[in-house]
């Protein structure tokens, strides 16, 4: 692949998780939110919608900053190196993992899924692995 | 020079993996003292790497 090109997979999911937190006021931010309770008991097209949001939501700057310090740093770099389909699919599999693993692990839990780490931590995986 | 920088970078990675990985661990010990604290977010951070380590597994011997 040409090392020039732009890596658009990762420039637009940070794009969206900063517009996102930057013109969703918080009540609405938090009102998007489900919590794994209401998405294995009362599962609802709302609360899967809710789930797959919370990935690009963050509760504030600081949270944000952090993660998108990461996708920028690692994630450029690695679909340089990958391509944009490998990109997306790392993506997907690792917001999966990091929503099942959540709902798993938190089945009673009254907090709600929110952030980007998950995509985060896929991409350091990866990376470790491919250096 | 340059040798000495990728040495110089995996070395800072491997430090950072330890870092993560003791963060993780801190996480599920904060968890057990204040129900609800950051352990439950490291558990969705452990289903991001698996999802990482998934993702190695579909394209091994592809990237």
């Amino acid at each position: 692949m040409n090392k020039t090109q732009l890596p658009w997979v990762m420039g637009l999911l940070v794009t969206i998780c900063f517009v996102l937190h930057f013109t969703l006021p918080v009540q609405t931010r938090f009102a998007l939110l489900t919590t794994p309770a209401e998405l294995i008991f009362a599962p609802s097209l709302r609360a899967l919608g809710g789930a797959i949001t919370a990935g690009f939501l963050h509760v504030d700057f600081r949270h944000l900053f952090s993660n998108c310090l990461m996708l920028t740093l690692l994630g450029f770099a690695l679909e340089k190196k990958m391509g944009h389909g490998k990109t997306a699919m790392l993506l997907l599999l690792s917001g999966l993992g990091a929503l099942t693993v959540h709902v798993l692990s938190n089945v009673y839990s009254p907090i709600p899924f929110l952030g980007a780490s998950g995509y985060v931590f896929g991409i350091i995986a990866v990376y470790a692995a491919l250096l | 020079m340059f040798s000495v920088l990728s040495r110089f970078t995996l070395l800072c990675f491997k430090v950072l993996t330890l870092f993560f990985i003791g963060f993780i661990i801190w996480g599920q010990w904060m968890e057990g003292l204040y129900p609800g604290a950051g352990g439950v977010a490291n558990w969705a951070h452990i289903g991001g790497a698996l999802g990482g380590a998934w993702f190695l597994y579909v394209y091994k011997g592809k990237l």
